[in-house]
């Protein structure tokens, strides 16, 4: 247990019993975690990941976030930009970034159309057709920005919020501040994430407890189907025997605390063990999808070859969600840096992930999920408008990218922020990552400048010094 | 023109208005003897109207939730709700110099000119609302919001250094008596008075000693981070001297082993790891000498001081006579400052270098201080007396040393190259005589090449003879060779031709021919020894003009001979690059125009080498002049292999030949134009004429060389022609590639015999062992960075120590030097009030799990006060009167009755200090991740004890994680303190059981109960095996019964004799185990009886028995 005096003072965890806090916070806890909490009634230590109460009312209960490692192009695919279309192959009239990651040449039109989608009219480029056909479910904003103009560092400032120091992520914070509402799992689980460009600081939970480390399933070297939680399978010993061992084990630890005295730290490992035999059981469960229909299946495009592997990882965030997980992650591992090769690429990148994700999005909506899921999507940076590789790449732009959003309380229908002329520069309501996190965790019922950790002298959060929530997204 | 420039003049016609209707107060807005009420007075209405309506509205919508006295918290000191605030300004200056659109820092704000002020934050403002305001700055800022003197902004409020110094922390080390106490009885050191003391003012009874053989498994635990054996259990327990408990401390501090486990302690303080982590994950192969130097230091007890200055100024600390190996580990030791978690690719090379600073300011105040400096690197410290120019001093004092050899991306870091200097000469000598061989190996080559070039040389005609049957001479230079200006490429893939009339053919529909067919394309038939050929008979519908395209992807010049029935069209058709051979890449190429006549036509391709990737050949009608007349040309439908045998030709020179003279045939080039204006059945004959030129050629070049060594080329001109063909390094006699295959074999044989004498020097000649660390760089002082950023320095902060210890006046550090040396002498010094206290503190916290002062990384104001400040005072100056050593702190800590307290519960006691501040219990500790892993492999029998050395087998610097690497092998049975710690990819066993981030300081783990540790423990590869292995091992032992197995198990694993219960319980779950096993369809009963041991094993090691030491 950590000690009193690291917790924050302004978050502390409510001295209630978790029976009644169950009670007090009414709805929200997913039978399974009603079933979780009561069996473990007995367990003297405070649970740190068990469910907890936001600052305020929350809009969202859990977040799903689709990571595109390598950095989607914007003006290739929510940031439609006429201009850029027009002066294709005109030099840059604008100010470059003072620091950049690589030569560029002229301006280049983006190679796909753009079409208006639903009644909002939003525009997508060709590469995302289904996503969007939900045009009217998303909240598109188009002025996202970062300030690092490499891989490693612009991946750590979208996790963590910092790309200077080393910093617990955004999934650690949330769990730090609302606990788990499926005690059977981990509260933060990310499905093959990147090893690279920063790897477990982007689900590390660093200085806060580590309950609140993300529980990663594979890496980005894994098909999805293959992707397991460390140490969770045993081929040589069956269930029935490991549970002869847990019940042996529990005897012995039985005479050990009789020995012993009363101790809190003992306690809560006896009941480790029943934990880690029921995620066993739970695990591989949530991670089994033959029970899921053959219409599910080619919802999120698993019946095709090129969008299996995702689609695996979309379905089984869905099932994750829908177990109590709070946040989840999904990777679609660094594919997408075209600095060539920009038009085979993207469109073989789009392809391996867009039915996926609308997929997704469809399935959680007409499970009535995706009014208390947010559900976001985006890369590191942006791109250049501006081109490399001849006229078929281009290259990091941390100034200006786009992201989607959809449930979980943000506005829908709506493209918010803009971008200059040519998509080089987010100007018109700059949404920074910090300004994301604080907005997220608004959405999440929780004050991003309250949800604090002391280490090392200060107070941390998510958003460092910064953070804006923007009301504007918020429906 | 500037870009403010721009702008102006694009908002010049609406200034010019404003100007006119604004000119009355071009008066108004003189200083000079107006009172601002008679100014306002003055106001022109229109102008006021324009205050009103342009710029009021948008400060008070835009600006005013930061800017204004009633904002939350008022941004950068800057308030914009009066005229007199926004003339004065903010921290910055002056937000608006009236008239002045240069000086006017809101105007530039609002402009988005520089990066770190942009205003509002949240986007530009339109272009029109920008144009208002600089046209009202420029008309004077006219402003009626008559207001007080601007609002205060806050002051920085001058360090009261003399309050600041009354806080304990910065206070020396009181000299403080052990108290008298009631119970003298329970002493054993005088630090016991201390606990007692604060135990008795509270009416605590400290809790019951431990017998003898739970304090061996502490005390083992401790200081070796490993279970005692049962003999060494049986030895303690029977020796019954009074000094029982000091001989056994005195055996386990000499253990080699004790290294390993507090060196580990150290290296979380240090932020050990063996990669950068973060961004580009390098592998730091020599960071290991660092943790070897850690782990000796520790078991040599090397006096704490000076460990402190060899991590900090090792590099110079050299003493005149010093062994080699001292030498190396004052040089190894300041990897402490360079092997930090470093961001390695960051375009702003600036930022990098700072942030690099940043890591090792913070972590050498952290580390050895327990001063959060890093704090104070963007504003001064909220709460320490520590200025951000403190700060900035000590930056400057790691700025002016070298970590670094590049600020690239990606990055290098500095390593010392750890050599003597008899090694140094020792090398040298080798690099001599390697230098020697590779002279020789050069003249030896040059020997072998010219022997082999000159016997080709002198078979010239043959070569032209051959050669020039694949070669077209009568090209003219007119044709618009491959041109990508091409008719088919305007078709979309896969839609009908845009030219009517065209003719497209699939290239695999080929009609004869031998190409390999792969879907959609052609390609190599085979390796290209032997001619690719394809043919398509076509039908031509009119005479006329054709242009012959096609589309390929080829990733290098493959040129091809193209023919129609039989003629000649060119020799270098298809000589196209596309960058590449993926299917993607497919591009159309035009070749020629040709007139055709109406009738079936056979086009044919071939090469005798390798071929583009065809997928397509477009025939189209056009009315463009042909650029290429057919012409009949025999070429031989044989690959140059087979030719050059036959003619006893090197292959590879008749193809470079080929390619001489595909080149010079359209060039000017005199002496081919004879040769290219002959009839091709004259080629025989004249290729004689043109040998005999060579010969002469050759033989006058030799005899010119021999007679003048320095000759550059022939005097007679025409005869020098013919000699620059024979030796020209780009000719078609140059050196083709691996030239060896084609030495005579003697001279093949001595280059290989002396290729051999050069590798075994090389393997002969001692490695340079590297070591990451600093040296001294380019001594700079540093201005105060304002919120942290480079781009907005602020005063002077010249490089010294932190002023609230140090004093203001210091002896400046001088221009010769970093100022390391003497920061490192500083921290040591038995007079700096942190230092002795801070490592204190850190040894007593990994002895009870927690430290007097419990934020051990943290002694300012924010951190702890320590809950027993004279017993931290008096081991502080204990620590520094044993000359700094650890392991005299270990006896003192270890033989005191504090030490040897049980862990048991009392509710008297835990009601009166529930957090145990006091140290009333002694506290039980779970093993640490390495111990768990350790003591595992020790059940097993596996432990391999081999010490220091590197297992990850990654190349220095080479990438040890990114996207789709697998996680690292840890499959090692030598003790966990050597395994490779990746930063961002720590091995997840020792992530589960609260491995540290290596990224970060850590001075004291936390210890978490989470689920993933018991699926280790029940699951893991590592588990299963070494329970196997015990399981094994005990059955082996014949001379026991199973109930004596299970009787010296316990003592293995718990360290005390099982009970009979415990005996009984055990039998019953093997025999059912086994049963369930033979249920299960294990048909082999010794697999079966095996595996139940081993599942009894698992359960014992799982249990909180063996994880938790009392």
């Amino acid at each position: 247990m950590t000690s009193r005096n690291d917790q924050c003072n302004n978050f502390a965890p409510q001295p209630l019993s978790r029976r009644e806090m169950l009670k007090q916070s009414g709805v929200g806890f997913g039978s399974l975690a009603l079933a979780g909490l009561l069996g473990e009634e007995n367990r003297a230590a405070a649970n740190p990941l068990a469910a907890r109460l936001p600052h305020f009312a929350a809009k969202a209960k859990r977040v799903i976030f689709m990571f595109m490692h390598g950095g989607p192009s914007q003006v290739d695919t929510f940031d439609y930009k006429p201009l850029l279309q027009r002066d294709d192959g005109k030099p840059y009239s604008g100010k470059t970034p003072r620091i950049v990651s690589g030569k560029t040449g002229n301006l280049l039109a983006s190679p796909w159309k753009f079409k208006q989608y639903g009644e909002c009219g939003t525009h997508v480029s060709d590469l995302f057709p289904h996503v969007g056909a939900l045009a009217d479910d998303l909240c598109v904003v188009n002025s996202i920005h970062g300030s690092n103009s490499r891989h490693g560092a612009a991946l750590l400032e979208l996790h963590t919020g910092s790309d200077t120091f080393i910093r617990p992520s955004m999934g650690s914070w949330i769990t730090y501040g609302l606990g788990s509402e499926n005690q059977n799992l981990p509260g933060f689980i990310t499905i093959c994430p990147t090893l690279g460009h920063g790897g477990v600081n982007a689900w590390s939970s660093v200085f806060l407890p580590a309950h609140y480390q993300g529980t990663p399933i594979g890496t980005s070297g894994t098909p999805a189907e293959k992707a397991r939680i460390p140490f969770i399978e045993n081929k040589q010993v069956s269930r029935k025997l490991q549970r002869m061992e847990l019940d042996l084990l529990s005897e012995v630890n039985s005479d050990h605390m009789a020995r012993s005295g009363p101790d809190d730290a003992l306690e809560s490992r006896i009941s480790s063990f029943e934990l880690a035999f029921r995620m066993q059981r739970e695990v591989p469960g949530l991670q089994d999808i033959s029970s899921e229909s053959k219409d599910t299946l080619a919802m999120y495009g698993i019946d095709q070859p090129k969008t299996k592997n995702f689609g695996l990882q979309c379905l089984m965030a869905r099932r994750f969600c829908e177990a109590g997980v709070r946040f989840l992650q999904v990777t679609h591992s660094y594919k997408w840096d075209q600095h060539r090769d920009l038009k085979k690429r993207h469109t073989s990148n789009a392809m391996e992930v867009d039915k996926p994700m609308a997929g997704l999005i469809h399935d959680l909506k007409q499970r009535g999920l995706l009014e208390d899921t947010l559900v976001f999507w985006g890369g590191e940076f942006g791109r250049t408008p501006v081109s490399q590789s001849g006229r078929d790449g281009r290259d990091h732009n941390p100034h200006a990218c786009s992201m989607f959003f959809a449930g979980g309380g943000v506005k829908t229908g709506i493209r918010y922020g803009a971008t200059d002329d040519y998509g080089y520069y987010a100007v018109q309501d700059k949404m920074h990552f910090n300004d994301v996190h604080a907005t997220i965790l608004h959405l999440m019922g929780m004050d991003h400048e309250r949800l604090t950790y002391k280490y090392a002298g200060r107070d941390f959060r998510l958003t460092n010094i910064a953070g804006r929530v923007v009301k504007d997204i918020i429906a | 023109m500037t870009r403010l420039g721009s702008i102006f003049l694009r908002v010049w016609p609406l200034l010019t208005t404003v100007l006119v209707i604004s000119s009355p107060f071009a008066s108004a807005a003189d200083p000079k003897g107006d009172t601002p009420k008679a100014k306002l007075a003055k106001l022109d209405a229109e102008a006021v109207e324009f205050f009103e309506k342009k710029i009021r509205p948008v400060l008070v919508t835009q600006c005013y939730e930061c800017h204004s006295a009633k904002a939350k918290e008022l941004q950068g000191g800057l308030a914009l709700d009066t005229r007199q605030a926004t003339l004065k300004g903010g921290e910055s200056g002056p937000a608006v110099v009236p008239k002045n659109i240069e000086k006017s820092l809101l105007i530039k704000s609002i402009l988005y000119g520089d990066e770190f002020s942009q205003m509002p934050p949240k986007g530009k403002l339109p272009a029109n609302v920008i144009a208002d305001f600089m046209a009202w700055v420029k008309i004077g800022a006219p402003d009626p919001r008559d207001g007080k003197a601007p609002i205060a902004k806050k002051e920085k409020k001058p360090l009261d250094l003399a309050e600041a110094r009354k806080f304990w922390a910065f206070q020396p080390p009181g000299e403080a008596k052990p108290p008298v106490v009631k119970n003298e009885t329970w002493v054993r050191q005088p630090l016991d008075r201390f606990i007692l003391a604060a135990l008795e003012a509270k009416e605590i009874t400290p809790t019951a000693a431990v017998d003898k053989r739970t304090f061996i498994r502490r005390a083992t635990y401790d200081l070796t981070g490993l279970p005692p054996t049962p003999q060494e259990i049986d030895s303690f327990l029977t020796d019954r001297s009074p000094k029982a408990h000091a001989t056994l401390i005195d055996r386990l501090l000499s253990s080699p082993r004790y290294g390993e486990r507090w060196g580990r302690h150290w290296l979380d303080v240090v932020r050990y790891a063996d990669s950068n982590g973060l961004d580009e994950n390098l592998a730091y192969s020599y960071a290991y000498r660092y943790r070897d130097y850690v782990i000796e230091s520790f078991n040599t007890d090397k006096p704490y001081d000076r460990f402190v200055q060899e991590q900090l100024a090792g590099d110079l600390l050299g003493t005149p006579n010093e062994s080699e190996q001292a030498r190396n580990a004052r040089l190894i030791a300041t990897g402490f400052l360079s092997l930090g978690p470093k961001m390695l690719a960051c375009d702003d090379g600036r930022k990098m270098e700072m942030d690099i600073i940043d890591e090792q300011v913070d972590t050498t105040s952290r580390a050895f201080m327990g001063l959060t400096m890093g704090c104070a690197r963007c504003h001064d410290h909220k709460f320490d007396p520590l200025p951000t120019k403190d700060y900035y001093a000590l930056a400057g004092i790691f700025k002016s040393t070298k970590t670094m050899e590049n600020f690239n991306v990606v990055a290098r870091w500095h390593e010392h190259e750890l050599v003597s200097d008899d090694v140094r000469k020792k090398i040298a000598e080798f690099d001599t005589r390697i230098k020697q061989l590779d002279a020789r190996l050069k003249t030896s080559t040059q020997t072998a090449q010219k022997t082999f070039l000159n016997v080709e040389r002198a078979k010239a005609g043959a070569y032209l003879t051959v050669a020039s049957q694949f070669v077209r001479f009568d090209l003219p230079a007119t044709l618009v060779a491959n041109s990508q200006k091409t008719l088919a490429a305007k078709m979309v893939l896969g839609q009908k031709p845009s030219v009517a009339g065209t003719i497209l053919i699939e290239a695999e529909k080929y009609t004869r021919g031998n190409a390999k067919k792969v879907g959609p394309i052609i390609q190599n038939g085979g390796n290209g020894d032997f001619p690719n050929e394809v043919e398509y008979d076509i039908t031509i519908p009119n005479d006329g003009s054709y242009r012959i395209e096609f589309l390929y992807t080829s990733g290098a010049k493959r040129p091809m001979r193209l023919l129609i029935n039989e003629q000649f069209v060119r020799d270098d058709a298809l000589t196209g690059v596309t960058g590449g051979f993926a299917n993607n890449q497919v591009k159309w190429f035009a070749d020629a125009i040709v007139t055709l006549k109406k009738g079936r036509i056979t086009l044919r391709l071939e090469q005798p080498g390798p071929i583009p990737h065809i997928d397509k050949l477009a025939i189209i009608p056009t009315n463009e002049p042909t650029t290429v007349v057919l012409v009949p040309h025999p070429t031989p439908k044989q690959s140059t292999k087979k030719l050059a045998a036959d003619a006893k030709l090197n292959v590879e020179l008749l193809k470079q030949w080929i390619g001489y003279l595909r080149g010079v045939a359209k060039g000017p080039d005199t002496i081919w134009q004879a040769w290219a204006k002959s009839e091709a059945n004259q080629h025989t004959a004249q290729a004689a004429a043109f040998a005999k030129r060579f010969n002469e050629a050759y033989q006058a070049w030799t005899t010119l060389q021999e007679n003048d060594p320095q000759a550059k080329q022939l005097a007679d001109v025409a005869t020098e022609r013919f000699r620059a063909v024979l030796f020209d390094a780009k000719g078609p006699f140059r050196l083709p590639k691996k030239p060896e295959r084609f030495y005579t074999k003697p001279n093949r044989d001595a280059l290989a015999s002396l290729t051999k004498e050069k590798a075994a020097l090389e393997k002969q000649r001692p490695v340079v062992p590297r070591a990451m660390g600093v040296r001294e760089g380019t001594i700079t002082d540093l201005k105060v960075h304002e919120r942290g950023n480079y781009l907005t320095l602020g005063e002077d902060a010249s490089r010294h120590f932190p002023i609230v210890i140090a004093g203001e006046k210091q002896a400046p550090l001088g221009k010769t030097t970093s100022g390391r040396l003497e920061l490192a002498k500083w921290i040591a010094n038995p007079a700096h009030p942190l230092t002795a206290r801070v490592m204190a503190n850190r040894i007593w916290l990994w002895h009870f799990g927690e430290g007097i002062v419990r934020s051990p990384d943290n002694f300012g104001l924010l951190g702890q006060r320590p809950t027993n400040q004279p017993l931290l005072d008096w081991l502080a100056r204990k620590f520094i009167e044993t000359g700094w050593s650890v392991k005299d702190m270990h006896r003192t800590i270890m033989l005191s009755a504090a030490y040897r307290m049980g862990t048991d519960f009392d509710a008297n006691s835990d009601a009166k200090d529930p957090e145990n501040l006091l140290y009333w219990r002694f506290r039980r500790r779970r093993l640490s991740a390495e111990e768990v892993r350790d003591s595992i492999l020790a059940m097993g029998g596996a432990l391999d004890f081999k010490m220091y050395g590197q297992l990850m087998p990654d190349k220095n610097r080479a990438y040890v994680t990114g996207t789709g690497s697998k996680q690292g092998n840890y499959d090692f049975p030598r003790r966990s303190v050597y395994l490779p710690i990746l930063r961002s990819a720590v091995y997840p066993m020792l992530q589960a059981f609260d491995f540290p981030d290596p990224a970060v300081l850590n001075g004291k783990r936390a210890t978490t109960t989470v689920a993933p540790q018991a699926l280790f423990l029940m699951n893991d590869g590592l588990v299963l095996r070494e329970t196997r292995r015990m399981a094994e091992k005990m059955l082996q032992d014949k001379k026991l019964d199973d109930a004596g197995r299970i009787r010296t198990t316990y003592q293995r694993v718990y360290g005390r004799a099982a009970t009979n219960d415990e005996v009984t319980r055990n039998l019953d779950f093997i025999a059912r185990y086994a049963d369930a096993l033979q249920e299960e369809g294990v048909a082999d009963a010794n697999d079966r009886r095996v595996r139940s041991w081993q599942g009894l094993c698992r359960v014992l090691l799982a249990a909180n028995e063996f994880i938790y030491i009392d």
